[in-house]
């Protein structure tokens, strides 16, 4: 198991490393920098004084390496747009807004996910099975960003049941939260669906009805349990899309969270930001899938049990 | 036959499936009793509607499954047909009681070994967990289960084939059924192992005083096994005589196929298979003449116009020989008026 963990840990890292360096050489690639647009209307060694200040006479191998070498100490520097404001503040200060959400929209999106998904499987072939299916078509194809407006507009506007947009209440949680879970539910409806399906076909299920059990019993015991297992993996994935997912939910409903400054940052070619940004969202990504899968290894006992044999080896 | 002695009483029992290519007739007119104590083994090959026969005694069949009003199942004097679904799962699990072919796939992967035996209690006791688990333990041990203190913490993947096989016929056994249906519980085990279990259900079947019903392919598994023996060929029997009888004197020219084609070792005589394959049981083709008459080598041409009713067959050592063969027609060549005839 320990094995297992270092192995997968080490991958993590490395995949870290390739996204970061990706979007470093890519960012710098994009025309135009921030400095320049800062100095435009400066005399010409002005400008050249700023961009040497900033870095950007060298070459891009060496700021590369400065980059590293400041990312290894922990400091992302501070933002090329708004001066004096440091990156790891801005992310420590909104992430937790954008983090709540992304909570209160996943722990939504994945109940209301895997219960339509089982009373799918349940009537499978019959009309909610086709609803349910339906809804989840509707969630995986509808931008969440034209629910949200529609939201607004039912919710807020013309019943008056939400705020429009704010946040600091509980109430400012609701409608995003929903606009933002409607994709997981989705998604988790569907792989619950087949899930149970594939479950429910099992010998196990049929020798379990033989000894007498209910369908209450039979669904709480041996159908929930074995139906999540395999699901359990998608919310490593899905952890990290709210987190990052919600840029536009976030501008709609004017939330103070980070995705209204990454996608700013990208427009103002706030390298520092971006990289930024960018490290700890692959960070958050890869974690989470790290940390899910790991977790997958304890709940299935099978996995458990295969892996003790390989970490012992 | 008396119905009062049998156990389990089953009377023109049939099944209908919805299958992509329309409704199948997959059990056909099937009468059966099974008595106190005995062992009643089904053989046929595989589709010929002896699982769907265990199945629809459990009122277990697929979603499409539909058994018509007509056909009476009478287990310990209750009409199964008629029970509501509740009342079907207090049968289930304490009158009656299955296991199935693939022990691997019968046990629930993320369940210990002792909470899948100790189930069938937890359903229908208001037992404490404590003696649960206490009378799980004594059962693994009534199943010769090595170690069996051990093996109430495991996971079914940490156990062989026939350890799960006995660990599934713990958790059937435990709420003491009066019936056992057995369904192809051997086939996916070994030879050895697969003797082993049949020690194990006949032992299991006198100290627990079980009725049980033994379905499989194998002729050795029901020569093993049973008292009578019923044979079944595309959703019919067409066949049920004690075991010796049986195999003394078989009837219907599908048993005999099916002895020839077992092979015996030492006698030296060639193996025979039986030519061609059952007939698909589609609603449409029940009915109009024999089933097995296109395989049959003793056809005649009645057997291709008119669908055999059961015969009596005279039998040696008592108990009752039935047949659906034109051969025992009283006027067939093999029947009682010509039994000087052919055979």
């Amino acid at each position: 198991m320990t094995c297992y963990v270092l192995k997968r840990l080490i991958h993590a890292l490395v995949a870290l490393f390739i996204v970061t360096s990706a979007t470093f050489f890519l960012i710098h690639k994009m025309p135009g920098n921030p400095v320049e647009a800062m100095t435009e209307k400066l005399p010409e060694s002005l400008r050249q004084q700023a961009f040497e200040r900033y870095g950007f006479n060298r070459p891009l191998l060496e700021r590369y390496e400065l980059f590293w070498k400041r990312l290894l100490e922990g400091d992302l520097g501070q933002s090329l747009k708004y001066r004096g404001r440091s990156v790891g503040d801005t992310i420590a200060r909104y992430a937790p807004i954008s983090g709540l959400l992304g909570l209160v929209a996943l722990v939504w999106g994945a109940g209301w996910g895997i219960v339509l998904g089982l009373v799918a499987a349940l009537h499978r072939g019959r009309f909610l099975d086709y609803a349910v299916m339906l809804l989840a078509i509707l969630g995986v194809s509808v931008p969440n960003f034209v629910l949200a407006s529609l939201l607004q507009y039912f919710f807020s506007i013309r019943l008056g049941w939400f705020p429009v947009t704010g946040w600091g209440e509980l109430a400012h949680i609701v409608l995003p939260a929903l606009a933002l879970s409607f994709y997981s539910t989705a998604q988790y409806a569907r792989f619950m669906r087949a899930s149970c399906l594939d479950v429910l076909s099992q010998d196990y299920i049929l020798a379990a009805r033989a000894k007498g059990m209910s369908l209450l019993w039979l669904i709480r015991r041996h159908v929930l349990r074995n139906a999540i297992l395999p699901i359990v993996t998608l919310l490593g994935p899905q952890i990290a899309l709210l987190f990052g997912g919600a840029f536009v939910v976030e501008r709609l409903f004017s939330i103070p969270g980070l995705g209204f400054y990454f996608v700013s940052s990208v427009g103002d070619r706030d390298y520092t930001m971006i990289m930024g940004q960018t490290v700890f969202m692959a960070a958050l990504y890869i974690f989470s899938i790290l940390v899910v899968d790991i977790l997958y290894g304890f709940i299935d006992p099978r996995i458990r049990f295969a892996r003790g044999r390989e970490g012992n080896l | 036959m008396t119905m009062e002695r049998a156990l389990l009483s089953v009377r023109d029992l049939n099944v209908f499936l919805q299958s992509d290519d329309g409704p199948l007739h997959v059990v056909r007119n099937v009468s059966f009793d099974l008595s106190r104590g005995e062992t009643l083994v089904t053989v046929g090959e595989s589709g010929c509607g002896k699982s769907m026969t265990a199945r629809a005694l459990m009122r277990l069949l697929p979603e499409t499954g539909d058994v018509p009003e007509t056909s009476r199942i009478l287990c310990l004097g209750r009409d199964v047909m008629r029970l509501s679904e509740r009342e079907m799962q207090s049968v289930r699990g304490q009158e009656m009681a299955m296991i199935f072919q693939d022990p691997s796939s019968s046990l629930n992967p993320t369940l210990t070994v002792g909470d899948q035996v100790e189930e069938s209690l937890r359903l229908h006791t208001p037992l404490p967990k404590a003696e649960r688990r206490g009378r799980a333990l004594e059962m693994l041990r009534a199943v010769g289960l090595s170690n069996p203190e051990l093996r109430m913490n495991q996971y079914p993947h940490e156990l062989s084939g026939g350890m799960r096989q006995r660990v599934l016929i713990a958790g059937a056994l435990i709420c003491t059924p009066r019936i056992l249906l057995a369904d192809e519980p051997t086939t996916a085990l070994d030879v050895t192992t697969q003797a082993d279990i049949l020690d194990l259900i006949r032992d299991l079947q006198r100290r627990f005083d079980l009725a049980v019903l033994l379905i499989t392919h194998d002729l050795g598994v029901a020569a093993e096994a049973g008292d009578r023996i019923q044979v079944m060929y595309a959703g019919e029997i067409v066949e049920s005589a004690p075991k010796r009888e049986l195999f003394r004197a078989p009837a219907h020219p599908y048993t005999r196929a099916l002895l020839r084609s077992v092979p015996r070792p030492g006698e030296g005589a060639r193996l025979q298979a039986l030519a061609g394959t059952p007939p698909t049981l589609k609603l449409s083709q029940g009915g109009v003449r024999c089933p097995f008459a296109p395989r049959c080598d003793s056809g005649m041409p009645i057997c291709a116009r008119a669908a055999p009713p059961e015969f009596h067959v005279p039998s040696a050592g008592g108990g009752e020989h039935r047949v659906r063969c034109w051969l025992r027609h009283p006027q067939g060549p093999e029947g009682v008026e010509g039994r000087n005839g052919l055979s």
